[in-house]
């Protein structure tokens, strides 16, 4: 089992720790009508990719376990879209603030187990079936899908783990 | 009678208590209303990126007294509405009532 499908909600709990108001996109709850500002998160791409021979990565010591254990694994590379409404009374300033406050949540750091690559906004309009401003911004992580193998070479688990430093 | 008379009577009988609100939250004004809803094939929610959307839309006539040009959100029998469009009815040169597009709000979260 990997843990992909907790990879919108690993963004959605990295933006609401940091006091940011957030929920993941098209929940199947009845729309609130906001008064403040809120991003929402969606998951819009996602690749997968090899980073060496058979996904090799090496070994190292499971003090758990007290084994040395293969480890194998994948790059994998995620685009979230954050879309950022903003209530009419807020106005279009409220998106661009909500985008001050999502800067400085990214200078700290990222969504755990991912690392930051690049991010970007585009113009905020105004949206005239949620009846609010809204500016679409995209953020691109980077991490490694990390799988365990024991003696008899069955992986164990699949986990988003970090990124690679070289 | 006047054309205004005859539809505050009306109200007064089969009409609503209704409160009109400006964007900021201020109270614009207060009286009766008709209100009905305006039939669709649309579903009556739809799925929104912030949630379930309700598409329903309602006719509201008032009162002529009721200056809606203003008015951004209207509350009637418990409910809440966005005025979508508000616009006078004249009846040669006298104001008849007003005539406005509302749409169910969503509940408020603070």
């Amino acid at each position: 089992m990997t843990q992909l499908r907790f990879l919108r909600e690993a963004m959605t709990g990295f933006l609401a720790e940091q006091g940011i108001q957030a929920l993941s996109a098209w929940p199947s709850e009845n729309r609130v009508g906001y008064t403040a500002p809120v991003a929402v998160v969606s998951l819009k791409g996602f690749e997968a990719s090899s980073p060496g021979f058979q996904n090799y990565l090496g070994e190292y010591y499971d003090s758990e376990r007290q084994a040395w254990t293969e480890r194998y694994g994948q790059s994998v590379q995620v685009r979230f879209g954050l879309s950022l409404y903003s209530p009419r009374a807020a106005g279009e300033e409220g998106c661009r603030n909500l985008l001050d406050q999502i800067a400085d949540a990214f200078q700290q750091s990222g969504p755990a187990g991912l690392s930051l690559l690049k991010w970007n906004m585009g113009e905020s309009a105004y949206d005239k079936s949620s009846g609010m401003f809204l500016a679409k911004a995209e953020v691109h992580c980077q991490g490694m899908l990390l799988a365990r193998c024991d003696e008899a070479g069955e992986f164990l688990r699949f986990e988003v783990r970090g990124g690679m430093t070289t | 009678m006047s054309a205004g008379a005859i539809f505050r009577r009306i109200l007064r009988r089969y009409g609503a208590e209704m409160v009109l609100y400006r964007q900021n939250g201020m109270v614009e004004g207060e009286g009766r209303a008709l209100l009905q809803a305006v039939p669709d094939r649309e579903e009556e929610t739809i799925p929104s990126p912030l949630g379930l959307r309700k598409t329903g839309v309602f006719l509201c006539l008032a009162q002529p007294e009721e200056e809606a040009t203003q008015a951004a959100y209207l509350s009637c029998g418990g409910k809440r509405y966005t005025v979508r469009s508000a616009r006078p009815v004249r009846i040669g040169e006298e104001l008849s009532h007003w005539r406005m597009i509302l749409e169910e709000r969503d509940e408020e979260k603070p």
